[in-house]
């Protein structure tokens, strides 16, 4: 009886593992596709990084943004002119409205420095400089600058390098976290962060795939609000030749070939090279006066 | 006794594919959406969609998504829909004046919210002298008003010239 | 002779006098000897392999798990799954409250015989964390629980007297009895992706089942004789639990696991004390004996099949198919002052249950789940001409739950009930066949923590 008992389970044994061995037979020779690489379909809804991006980790958005504004302004003063301000915040605003995140109240600002360039900081806070505003010829090249600097914002290209971890891999909620924290530890990494964003706008920079990205989300913000799909490659080509005044932008970006090139191929996938919108043109001149 | 439970796993899947049956529902994200012919932007621009209006997602392509919109077939861009609907501004600074009108209860609390927020990150930035600051300039950007409404508008009109 | 009665077919060698002389309550009920004879181990439910549905998600989907098993409750149902949770979790469900009836029609007279359990456990404990390349967790889970607690007394109803065989009125039948019975499985979880699209996992769960049954039997006949006995059953189990697992992921959207698992029982200590005073009229010693037996249980080997479909980051259909094999062992008991032995053979038959559920999300906070299971007995069906044949009843069920999730948390609310009619031979002895009703209802709240 004993002995019966046990052959039987042996011999169920046997069978599973040759079941076994043949299920990893067949899965060792299954024709594999590239899907595999991720199981992104494996995630629910309320496992997605954008579902709980709520309020909070918006505001700790702005917050964080607020604070490196003002370092940013620390560092290159506000020009000081309400008409050309005001001009600006049309511009920027109206093409703001082709882009994403529309919870987001923008804001423009000019630089007062002749060196060429733009910041975005996080929370809608975009800065221009004089020098760039000079360099440019016409509304649609400022709007095509401006919808790169709100490509980095919508895209949250700066909370994401600074790569603070959230429960759910979203770095916004990270902020949020640390901004709720309230303590005094929790202050200091506040601050170092922000002084860590400073960092990454004026010297760093952002990752090259950020700024080709947002080279390409500008050309489609410009499109779709009708301004001239060329217009930033138009602006980009103008100060690759002026290097001197661009050495930051240089410094943090790709080189302007390569952001020409992306652009360039951009545009001709998407038939946009040949593709005939307005530039604006008096009215950035009537508006844009700086000596 | 299997007929009572199979009745009730009916129900129960009836119930389940109620809400499965328009699972393909996208909502404009941005202020203005246009739709396209192709699925391309130099393609001919059909209309424009506005934010939080519905489309029906007929098909997937690359990063553009085939709706159908009041009876107009066309392509959008993938970057301005969501599955979701989009939420409405978030502000450190209006919040204080938007819960003034939702009543009196809400408004201690959200003031308070707001003003620490303000508060507690300005605090924080004396911890730091690494860097030199200027709140009164970011408070300058900040006073500048310009709706959504006027910026649409003066938009157009610079596409009408 | 004595009918072991949790056996099919059962041999028992050996005389019981004690148990077995003069006894109008063995004779009359084999529903009483269950608790009042040897085998007592039954009430736990081990005719059915799928008692309790464990798991926050899981709860709510009929079970049918083996192909997600992404989070902390994976550990239970397929660890090769815990390779998918995003980050450490943590997760808890405790029935609300479950409770279980069992009807045997037209019994004790006519009337009918109602069983009723009900209780109130944490049935799961989960966390998981990352180890290394693969993912840890550690989970307590409760895959079976009974607490009985019955007071009854049924008047005026016929019997047989065991010696004479002619026919008697009982006049009064009063039972007393409590049973609790917990089945715990803890351990340890380890999952590791070995390719692209297969991971595997284990998990080692040590046994453990406690079981104490106190009950009280008076029985009066109109004849001025009078019957009284009082079982004092407790049971200890311990065993070891290993579980294999693989998720496979075929097609972009498509998942399919495996899992393997047999519980193997190492330590067992029954002990049975009985109080017995006969049927009779007059004052006589009561009897007392304790019976004694080390002899384990031999748990089948069980598959599972999973599969799960994941139509889009709201909708998703699973279904398990799961597959025991028969078992069979036998269980000896000694007098512990005789040495007398009894012993009987209990069979298992191969057993198929099925499970399929679906989840849909009405948005990114709040999820809806629905599904179906069977708990097929793994008795064989019922022959009539024989007798003290198991009682044979398939069962099938529902279950549906609703979970309302925040960024790092969820909690779910749901219910499951099933239900199964099926055919018994409550008299010993008899070849009367009655029907037999089982209801099973449990509400269960969850919660599951992302850190």
């Amino acid at each position: 009886m004993k002995n019966s008992r046990e052959s039987g389970v042996s011999g169920q044994w046997s069978v599973v593992s040759g079941f076994l061995f043949l299920l990893l037979v067949t899965v060792h020779f299954f024709p594999f596709t590239d899907f595999a690489a991720s199981e992104d379909f494996r995630k629910r809804k309320s496992q997605l990084k954008e579902s709980f991006t709520a309020n909070e980790d918006i505001r700790a958005e702005i917050v964080f943004g607020r604070e490196l504004s003002a370092r940013i302004l620390g560092r290159y003063k506000l020009y000081d002119d309400k008409k050309l301000t005001r001009y600006i915040n049309l511009v920027g605003k109206g093409i703001a409205q082709y882009a994403g995140r529309t919870e987001i109240e923008f804001r423009f600002a000019v630089l007062d420095t002749d060196i060429i360039n733009a910041f975005a900081a996080p929370g809608g806070y975009i800065f221009i400089t004089k020098g760039a505003l000079k360099i440019m010829e016409d509304e649609a090249e400022l709007s095509a600058v401006l919808a790169h600097e709100i490509a980095h914002v919508t895209e949250r290209h700066i909370v994401k390098e600074l790569n603070i971890k959230g429960t759910d891999d979203s770095p916004a909620a990270g902020l949020a976290r640390i901004l709720g924290g309230g303590t005094e530890t929790m202050r200091v990494v506040f601050t170092q962060m922000v002084d860590k964003a400073v960092e990454i706008l004026f010297e760093k920079g952002l990752k090259r795939q950020d700024e080709l990205n947002s080279d390409r989300m500008a050309t489609i913000t410009t499109a779709n609000a009708g301004y001239d799909p060329v217009a930033l490659k138009r602006y980009l080509k103008k100060i690759s030749n002026n290097e001197e005044k661009t050495e930051i932008l240089t410094g943090t970006h790709p080189s302007f070939g390569e952001r020409i090139d992306n652009l360039d191929s951009f545009l001709e996938k998407n038939q946009l090279s040949d593709k005939k919108q307005p530039f604006l043109k008096e009215r950035f001149v009537e508006n844009v006066k700086i000596k | 006794m299997r007929k009572k439970i199979i009745n009730c796993s009916l129900i129960i899947g009836l119930l389940l594919s109620v809400p499965f049956a328009h699972a393909a529902d996208l909502y404009v994200q941005s202020v203005r959406a246009p739709i396209f012919l192709e699925p391309t932007l130099g393609s001919k621009r059909l209309t424009e969609s506005v934010k939080g209006e519905l489309l029906k997602e007929m098909d997937k392509k690359g990063d553009w998504y085939q709706v159908d919109y009041k009876g107009v077939n066309g392509w959008i861009s993938r970057l301005l829909v969501s599955t979701k609907p989009p939420l409405g501004k978030v502000s450190i600074l209006e919040e204080t004046e938007e819960m003034l009108e939702k009543g009196a209860r809400k408004r201690a609390s959200a003031f308070a919210t707001a003003a620490a927020a303000r508060g507690l990150a300005e605090e924080r930035a004396r911890i730091s002298d690494k860097y030199k600051v200027d709140y009164e300039g970011v408070e300058w950007m900040e006073a500048l008003k310009i709706a959504d409404e006027e910026a649409s508008q003066f938009l157009q009109e610079g596409m009408e010239k | 002779m004595l009918k072991l009665n949790s056996g099919r077919q059962s041999v028992v060698s050996g005389q019981m006098p004690l148990l077995t002389s003069y006894s109008l309550l063995l004779v009359i009920f084999m529903l009483i000897t269950h608790h009042s004879s040897l085998i007592t181990e039954v009430f736990a439910d081990e005719y059915h392999y799928n008692n309790i549905i464990i798991g926050d998600r899981a709860s709510g989907m009929g079970g049918a798990y083996t192909a997600i098993s992404d989070d902390a409750s994976g550990c239970y149902y397929n660890p090769a799954g815990l390779i998918f949770a995003s980050g450490r979790s943590l997760s808890a469900s405790a029935n609300v409250y479950n409770y279980f009836k069992k009807t045997y029609k037209d019994v004790l007279g006519g009337k009918g015989w109602e069983r009723v359990s009900s209780n109130l456990l944490p049935n799961y404990f989960g966390i998981i964390q990352p180890l290394g390349q693969g993912i840890i967790g550690f989970s307590y889970a409760v895959p079976d629980s009974r607490l009985e607690n019955q007071k009854q007394t049924f008047y005026n109803f016929p019997g047989i007297d065991p010696t004479t065989k002619l026919p008697l009125t009982i006049t009064k039948y009063v039972i007393n009895m409590n049973d609790t019975d917990y089945s715990y499985n803890f351990g340890p979880s380890y999952a590791l992706k070995i390719r692209d699209n297969l991971s595997i996992g284990t998990t080692l769960y040590l046994h453990y089942r406690g079981r104490e049954l106190i009950s009280n039997h008076f029985l009066a006949v109109d004849d001025g004789r009078y019957e009284w006995r009082n079982v004092y059953d407790s049971l200890t189990e311990w065993g070891l639990k290993p579980m294999i697992g693989m998720i496979w992921n075929p097609l972009d959207k498509v998942s399919l696991g495996l899992t393997v698992s047999q519980n193997y029982v190492f330590n067992t200590d029954k002990r049975i004390q009985i109080t017995y005073r006969g049927l009779d009229y007059g004052i006589t010693n009561p009897a007392y004996e304790v019976w004694e037996s080390t002899d384990g249980r031999k748990l089948p080997l069980t598959l599972t099949l999973g599969g799960a479909y994941f139509l889009s980051e709201s909708l998703l259909f699973s279904a398990d198919v799961s597959y025991y094999t028969d078992s069979n062992y036998t269980v000896t008991y000694k007098n512990t002052s005789t040495g007398a032995t009894a012993s009987g053979s209990i069979p298992q038959e191969r057993t198929l249950n099925i499970a399929i559920g679906t989840e849909y999300y009405l948005n990114e906070r709040v999820a809806m789940r629905g599904g179906f299971f069977t708990s097929m007995a793994n008795t064989p069906k019922l022959f009539s001409g024989k007798t003290d044949q198991p009682e044979h009843i398939d069962m099938y069920g529902i279950t549906f739950s609703i979970s309302q999730f925040t960024r790092s948390s969820s909690l779910s609310l749901g219910g499951s009930y099933s239900l199964g009619t099926g055919e018994a031979q409550p008299y010993t002895g008899s070849t009367a066949i009655k029907g037999v009703e089982m209801q099973n209802l449990t509400a269960f709240i969850s919660a599951a923590f992302t850190y």
